[in-house]
């Protein structure tokens, strides 16, 4: 049983911003039943003594939040708010390169196609190693191409806006770094360091629930 | 024996809502949600009212679609009183399952009889913790709803936590402990929700009547109120309008002029 805190949830769309959103959810389940009710399943209730049994949206691997927009629609406290599916923002997706089979010579595309904004999202860094998708700052964080990405454990994690805004430097500078990489140096990235991993996650066979 | 038949509606009423609330776990959307705030047909939210002084209270804003959502209620029980506490609240059944395995009188500690004791403390402490603390964390009815929920959810491998859902019972076992140690103390001197409803009960079209007819005193109404209500004598008074009143219909069916003294009258 985990009664320390955590301050980061991915909450549904629509939320008010977090402390506002605690403050306003009753913990009605309404928007979890729902959920089920339409056979998404993506809500949990979370724990810890200041977020008992509000929302949040847990396992993204297997119940990833489609953006049906309903819950914010009848939430009666009105803690989620009906909102266009541009202006959510619940979380921020990225992509882990080491593992990612279209940054290591595979052309997979998986997430861009299990992306409800698809386009608007995604974008692409075409070089001799495929078409290299990346996600980009209008992302959603519904988690859909957490779940449609055939690595084991999957390439993509959606964090919050807050955990983003700490690593978004150091990952940018990842990227650029791997971009740089001159072919014999890409080579040696992708079959000595890559491959080993990305055979080993397709190993696991592990989720994320509960 | 007389038949019951206000023990017997009461009782359909709060066993046909609780089923539709099981229902959701089927996937019916005919009653989503819990009593502290549901979802009618997909179409209309209700929302508790003390839920709704609360949430406005700790987030410091009127939502007014919230507000939305509390208005009827709010007109419903204008009409109706408190009959939410003896027709619509499933821990009244709990409860009543838990009072029949200890018969006791036990005078209720006297430093919970104020009236406004457990409402304003919950009210003052949602508004300086900023959280709804009695609707989300405390309250038995969301408490009750969230472990079915959470229990069905863990037993199907559904996304959820073990901790809030074990938290859940035990927080629902402490009020079943509480009722077992002092049957009513909750319901009559300290549950907020049922407090609110309360406030109704001197303007609802539901009430209990007193007729002119000649008391014969045998007291039988007021062993059969488990809320305290002081039903008779009369003084003169046409209608039960004490707060603590939920409107149940016990005392009629247990008065011994068959009903002619007290009656259920819905009007002004």
């Amino acid at each position: 049983m985990r009664l320390a805190e955590r301050e980061e949830f991915i909450r549904p769309p629509g939320a008010l911003p977090e402390r506002q959103f605690r403050a306003t959810c009753i913990g009605c389940n309404v928007c979890l039943n729902l959920c089920h009710a339409l056979k998404f399943n993506s809500l949990a209730l979370a724990g810890g003594w200041r977020n008992f049994g509000t929302p949040y949206v847990k396992d993204m691997r297997d119940y990833p939040c489609t953006l049906c927009m309903e819950c914010p629609k009848f939430c009666p406290t009105h803690a989620l708010q009906p909102v266009s599916i541009e202006k959510v923002r619940m979380g921020m997706a990225l992509i882990d390169l080491s593992l990612c089979l279209g940054w290591n010579g595979d052309v997979c595309l998986s997430c861009s196609k299990a992306c409800p904004l698809g386009a608007s999202i995604f974008d692409f860094y075409p070089g001799d190693w495929g078409n290299q998708p990346m996600i980009n700052e209008h992302c959603k964080g519904c988690g859909l191409c957490v779940k449609h990405c055939p690595v084991g454990i999957s390439a993509i994690r959606v964090l919050t806006w807050k955990s983003y805004d700490q690593k978004k430097n150091d990952y940018r500078s990842g990227v650029e770094r791997v971009l740089a990489l001159n072919p014999e140096k890409r080579y040696a990235w992708v079959y000595e360091q890559n491959m080993p991993k990305i055979l080993e996650a397709g190993k696991v066979l592990e989720r994320e629930t509960r | 024996m007389k038949l019951a038949k206000f023990t017997l509606a009461r009782r359909v009423v709060l066993l046909v809502i609780l089923g539709l609330f099981f229902l959701q776990l089927f996937r019916s959307k005919i009653l989503i949600g819990g009593l502290t705030g549901s979802l009618i047909l997909h179409w209309v939210n209700l929302l508790d009212l003390f839920a709704f002084l609360e949430s406005a209270l700790s987030s410091r804003s009127f939502q007014l679609e919230a507000f939305y959502s509390a208005l009827p209620v709010l007109i419903f029980y204008l009409i109706m009183g408190r009959a939410f506490c003896g027709w619509v609240c499933p821990l009244d059944l709990v409860f009543r399952g838990v009072n029949r395995m200890k018969q006791s009188s036990k005078n209720l500690p006297a430093w919970t009889r104020g009236a406004l004791l457990a409402p304003a403390g919950f009210l003052i402490f949602a508004a300086l913790a900023q959280i709804p603390f009695f609707a989300s964390h405390v309250s038995p009815i969301t408490n009750f709803y969230r472990s079915i929920s959470a229990t069905f959810f863990w037993a199907g491998g559904l996304p959820g936590e073990i901790s809030v859902l074990s938290i859940s019972i035990l927080i629902l076992g402490g009020f079943l402990l509480l009722e077992f140690l002092w049957p009513r103390l909750w319901c009559k001197n300290l549950c907020p929700t049922g407090k609110t409803y309360g406030l109704f009960n001197r303007l609802s079209f539901l009430h209990v009547a007193i007729t002119g007819e000649e008391c014969r005193e045998c007291q039988e109404c007021r062993k059969a109120c488990y809320m305290g209500v002081k039903i008779l004598p009369g003084n003169g008074r046409t209608k039960i309008r004490d707060s603590s009143c939920i409107i149940c219909g016990r005392c009629v069916e247990a008065c011994s002029t068959q009903g002619k003294i007290l009656k259920m009258r819905f009007g002004r």
